[in-house]
């Protein structure tokens, strides 16, 4: 019984064989693969194509942290107020202040006004009192506070420091009730020109507003919202 | 195909044999490892030499020239010294008219620098380096006009100054203050020269200079 | 050991339903093949059909013919005289055959494969000398890589230059004005303050240099706002500042204005230092660009 003779495997000289003279192989594996490929593909297709699916802005209330890559940012409070000797504003009058607390993640010192392009749009009542756009000087004083008598801009890499974004206000307007902060994040990439790892503002393409409609702009790049947050608005007396 | 050596015979043997087809020529053993060796090693030096290529994140950094503390240290476009360091909780800037006082709830940290130029005025500026790589700017909290930052280095004498950092007190074991030439932001300047200084403090000394850091520093700005 | 074992019993028989790719089958026997010695190889191998074009008779072609007759004694003795009578192999031989055997053998050789009587023996090159083949190599790879790094360097050089505009300094004899952009310049004086202020060190002194400005052009107008770089130079090359502590109210193109300079140098050099105006403080740190001197 010298059965292991007959099965051994195809010596090389099997595939020389002229076709026809052996048994025929069936492809199988190929019209298998041919489904799968199809299948997987009208599956894709039917749950939406291989975009990115969109995903809704985390919403958060007062005392949330929000991690915004750069920085992490814990939204602390909306008050009006009336400005003193702290250097936030012109003594007496009122300003609509935004307090956080921002620990800068990176590994070097940064400008507080960081925090215009970290929360792109700032509504009070659904009104927009802070648009991304905005030139710097029209927009809302940002200032970091730390001894109480004057304040500074600088956030130290590793520290948490008191973040006040201050809207002024007229004299005899009505203090909202209270104020939704769009936050959107930055991520450490790579620049493609000079190949220089930075942070950067993670933008999405939106439908062109009727301004770019007028330059010819088709689409518009603008910060991506990741969180909303929703604040209360306490007012201070006097 | 048996020849005897010295014997020329007048006709081939009759015999249709296939030509010889030429052997190649049979290298030497020892010859493919040496070719093989020294291939790997070209391919590798080639490799390594690469390491040596700067990737864009580094090409423009400065040209930094390292010291320790009260050690000249010369660089193309300036020299500088760093005199000493301090410690404060507040600092007190006297100015012609009246003064202005900051605290922090961290500590102030206060260098005196002197430095000189070669050939050109300039004026310099610094950053503080901790330990684990953070980077500092001078403090905001004191008036640029206080620090050496707000006056011109000039050659033939040596000027000297301050430069204060606000840190946290666990920040400052480790950490190395570099001052350099200011930058033109508009321009991205590469090759930008600095001077790297080690402030020599370990824990235990970092700590025992805080804990005796002065409730008041005073300068003039 | 042959497929056709006698001692087979069959016990194990491939299904008798349709084969499959992995159904393992009885092989059929192959046809007989000689294996030993060696197939001669096709006299026409497979693809060298020269159909429409005739084959040239090149030296590769030689080893496809097969038996060749041999050739005239006399023609032989020629071939082969040179290996018997000279020192130096047959041309053939040296270009790259390899006969360890020795003059003998390749003799043999060149017998056993005759070339044709009328052809010339095929041309074949010296080979070139080892030491001249690694030296030719080593220049290709020195002088290629001299010339890229070359190639970069330039380029940097180049741009180096674009940069940085090298220093344009014209020297104006003393007491004359001189043009520079958009104004003209006339140092008036220079002379050590009368009253140096208090703190100033013994080996410093403060220079007060007086300096007419006149605007040529509008753009020249603005200099009462942002003056230009007054430097002072020695003769080695440093520069100290140099600067106004009063500007003109108003610069009007042709109007002679004064700006009133100060300046601290080393009191060594008072008498030598000289005034330099560079369109800007920037440039003028840099010394890029055009710039006036001014002799004392």
């Amino acid at each position: 019984m010298r059965k292991g003779k007959k099965h051994r495997l195809p010596s090389c000289g099997m595939t020389s064989t002229p076709p026809g003279g052996g048994p025929r192989r069936r492809p199988v594996l190929i019209p298998v693969l041919a489904v799968l490929a199809a299948v997987s593909v009208g599956v894709s297709a039917a749950f939406g194509g291989l975009e990115e699916a969109p995903d809704e802005p985390e919403q958060l209330t007062k005392g949330a942290e929000f991690d915004q890559g750069q920085v992490l940012t814990r939204f602390e409070d909306a008050v009006v107020g009336r400005a003193g000797n702290d250097g936030l504003g012109v003594p007496g009058r009122r300003y609509l202040q935004i307090i956080m607390k921002v620990t800068n993640q990176s590994d070097r010192t940064v400008s507080a006004y960081l925090m215009d392009r970290a929360l792109p749009t700032v509504w009070a009542d659904q009104k927009k009192i802070k648009a991304k756009d905005a030139p710097i000087t029209s927009g809302p004083r940002i200032v970091v506070s730390s001894s109480g008598r004057s304040t500074y801009s600088q956030l130290h890499p590793g520290v948490t420091s008191t973040v006040i974004m201050a809207f002024e206000m007229r004299p005899g307007q009505q203090p909202p009730k209270s104020v939704q902060i769009d936050a959107g994040t930055f991520e450490w990439t790579k620049t493609f020109v000079s190949q220089t790892y930075e942070w950067y503002q993670v933008t999405e393409t939106a439908p062109p507003t009727e301004e770019d409609r007028k330059k010819g702009r088709t689409s518009q790049s603008r910060p991506k919202v990741a969180a909303q947050v929703r604040l209360p608005v306490t007012v201070e007396s006097a | 195909m048996a020849a005897s050596p010295g014997f020329v015979p007048q006709a081939p043997p009759h015999r249709p044999a296939p030509p010889p087809v030429a052997p190649p020529p049979r290298v030497p053993v020892w010859r493919k490892i040496v070719a093989a060796t020294l291939g790997v090693i070209l391919i590798s030096a080639a490799v390594y030499v690469q390491t040596f290529v700067l990737d864009g994140s580094r090409l423009d950094d400065p040209l930094t020239v390292s010291g320790g503390i009260q050690e000249a240290v010369s660089t193309d476009v300036f020299s500088a010294r760093l005199d000493r360091v301090e410690f404060a909780k507040s600092v007190r800037v006297k100015k012609q008219f009246g003064t202005d006082e900051d605290t922090t709830d961290k500590v102030f940290l206060v260098v005196k620098v002197g430095a000189t130029a070669p050939r050109r005025p300039i004026q310099l500026t610094s950053h503080l380096v901790t330990a684990d790589g953070l980077r500092f700017d001078v403090t905001d909290h004191v008036t640029d006009t206080a620090t050496l930052g707000s006056k011109w280095v000039q050659p033939g004498w040596w000027g000297s100054g301050l430069f204060f950092f606000e840190v946290p007190p666990d920040k400052v074991p480790g950490a190395r203050v570099v001052v350099s030439q200011k930058a033109s932001t508009i321009f991205g300047d590469q090759y930008l020269a600095e001077a790297s200084f080690d402030l020599g403090l370990d824990g235990a000394k970092a700590g025992q200079m805080i804990q005796a850091a002065k409730d008041v520093y005073e300068v003039s700005g | 050991m042959s497929d056709q074992n006698p001692g087979d019993t069959g016990v194990w028989a491939p299904p008798a339903a349709e084969p499959s790719w992995f159904t393992p089958t009885k092989r059929p026997p192959r046809p007989d093949a000689r294996v030993w010695p060696l197939p001669s190889p096709d006299p026409e191998p497979r693809g060298s059909s020269t159909v429409p074009i005739p084959v040239i008779d090149g030296g590769n072609r030689a080893r496809h013919r097969g038996w060749v007759s041999p050739p005239a004694p006399g023609v032989e003795t020629q071939a082969t005289g040179g290996a018997l009578f000279g020192m130096a192999p047959p041309a053939g031989l040296a270009a790259g055959e390899h006969h360890p055997a020795g003059p003998a053998a390749g003799e043999h050789h060149s017998a056993g494969e005759p070339r044709p009587a009328t052809a010339p023996p095929a041309r074949r090159r010296r080979p070139m000398p080892t030491a001249a083949k690694v030296g030719l190599q080593l220049f290709g790879a020195v002088g290629l890589t001299a010339a890229l790094l070359g190639v970069q360097g330039y380029d940097q050089l180049h741009r180096y230059e674009m940069d940085h505009i090298p220093a344009q300094v014209r020297h104006v004899p003393q007491g004359e004005p001189a043009k520079l952009e958009h104004a003209t310049w006339r140092v008036l004086s220079i002379a050590p303050m009368a009253k140096q202020p208090a703190g100033m060190q013994a080996d410093r002194v403060m220079l007060q240099i007086d300096i007419d400005g006149t605007a040529l052009t509008a753009e020249g107008r603005y200099y009462d706002t942002s003056p230009p770089g007054f430097f002072m130079a020695d003769d080695t090359g440093r520069t100290w500042l140099a600067q106004a502590y009063k500007s003109p109210e108003d610069m009007r193109p042709g109007v002679p204005a004064r700006f009133n300079l100060l300046s601290v140098v080393p009191k060594a050099l008072q008498d030598q230092v000289e005034l330099m105006v560079w369109p800007s403080q920037r440039v003028g740190l840099e010394e890029s660009g055009p710039a006036l001197r001014f002799d004392r």
